[in-house]
Parts: structure tokens; sequence; C-alpha cells
């Protein structure tokens, strides 16, 4: 059933549809939120946010304006951003277990310098980078959730990359 | 761009994992949320709406005709 029919069902009163919904985009939810937060405590509940903002906000929703996927990724967005006025900005880290879990005694250093530019990137910067190159969105698709024209996802992505890379070069000097 | 790049990055992709149970979760609360969603209807579309426009359309015309009527008779 596509997202549209969902909809109307949940709207004509049949609420369980709306669990098809969650489960079809609960990872492109939590990949919003961790773009922002990474592993803070807070993901869990701003991903429940978003979709509940949804839910409240279903009969709002205008399929000709763009897509569910958009709409939603939209909403997760602004909560993060409030959220982020809140409280202000958390590294996007990694659990520490599996970051002790993932990483050689070779890579760990090299991947905490790497984690740690990251989280020094503007915010704008850092979640076209994590939604793009580590979540595998669509440049398109951000710029819809970003509110921004696709070139200037493009660009954040490219700057975010350029500024990583430059910390590999010693390293890829090394290497060869 | 180095394998090491490629590896970092492949270790930030396993944190995208949902936690077990939260479509539950989400679920449960969506059954408390008091503003559940319904399908909004314009007020033109709404029955009393509707019923009212009918019987305004229907008292004017028999108005039109009775004046009508009158003026006729009148002359």
């Amino acid at each position: 059933m596509d997202d549209e029919a969902l909809i109307r069902a949940v709207l004509d009163g049949e609420r369980r549809s709306f669990r098809v919904l969650v489960e079809r985009y609960e990872g492109l939810v939590f990949a919003i939120v961790r773009s922002f937060f990474g592993a803070d405590d807070r993901v869990e509940d701003l991903a429940q946010e978003a979709f509940l903002g949804a839910y409240a906000g279903l009969a709002g929703f205008r399929p000709d304006r763009g897509s569910f996927a958009t709409w939603l990724g939209q909403i997760a967005r602004n909560r993060c951003r409030d959220a982020l006025r809140r409280r202000p900005a958390v590294a996007p880290s990694l659990p520490d277990e599996e970051q002790a879990a993932s990483s050689s005694s070779d890579d760990a250093e090299l991947f905490e310098r790497l984690d740690d530019a990251l989280q020094h990137l503007p915010v704008e910067r850092r979640v076209a980078f994590l939604l793009v190159e580590v979540h595998e969105l669509p440049h398109e698709q951000v710029a819809e959730i970003e509110g921004v024209a696709s070139g200037t996802v493009r660009s954040r992505v490219s700057r975010a990359r350029a500024e990583l890379r430059a910390l590999l070069e010693p390293e890829m000097e090394t290497d060869a | 761009m180095s394998d090491a790049y490629e590896r970092w990055i492949e270790r930030r992709r396993r944190t995208v994992d949902v936690p077990d149970g939260f479509a539950d979760r989400v679920m449960e609360d969506a059954a408390v949320v008091e503003s559940a969603p319904e399908r909004v209807v314009h007020w033109l579309d709404r029955p009393w709406v509707q019923v009212a426009a009918w019987v305004a359309a229907f008292f004017a015309l028999t108005v039109r005709m009775v004046v009508a009527g009158a003026l006729f008779l009148s002359s």
C-alpha cells in the first residue's frame, strides 16, 4: 500500500495503518536525528516526537507539495533545531562500546580525529554531510528536507568532505 | 580518498540502527494523542452548510416567484 493510501486510511479511522508508516520511515527519521545528535540520549525521544508530530498533523499533509518522506523529514529536522536551541549542540559521537569494538588500534586515533573534526563542522554542513555521505540520501531529498537548493547541499557536502580529507592527507602520505 | 576514510564512513553507517520496539512505543503514545488526526472537511462541505444553502436557495426562489406573481397580478 502506498503512503497516500495509508494516510487516507489513518484519517478515516484506521489508526493502526500509521504503524506501517513508522516502520517504513523510522530509518530516515533516525538518520536525520542522529546527524544532529549522534548517540545523545535525546535521539529516540526526538525521533518519537517527530512521528507523533506527523501523526497529529497528518490532516495537514498535502501530497501535491511533496512526498510524505520529505514532509516527515522536515518535521524531524524542525524538532532537532528546536531541541538544539533548548540545549546547544551535542557532538554526533558514536556509542562507546561500538566505537571500541569497531576500530582497530591503528584506526582508532585517526577515527577520533575525524569524529572530532566532524563535530566541529557547522551544523548545516555536518547534517548535509552525514545525510548524503553516511546515510546515502539523495542530494535532492536532503535539499527538500533542509529547505535549500540542491546545489547548496552539494556545496556543503563537498566542503565538509574537503575538510575531512585534509585531515587524512598526512596519513595518505605515510601510506605512500 | 583513502581506505581509512571508507572504514570511518562504514563505522558511522552502523549507528543508524533503530532501537528495538521503537514502532510499538510510537503507537502506544499515538494512542493517547488527544488530537488524533481526522480528515479536514472544508466548511463549505459540511452537511449543515449544504442543507442551509439549499433552504436559502429554495426560499429565495419562492420569494422571487411570489413577488413576480404579485407584480403580474397587479399590472
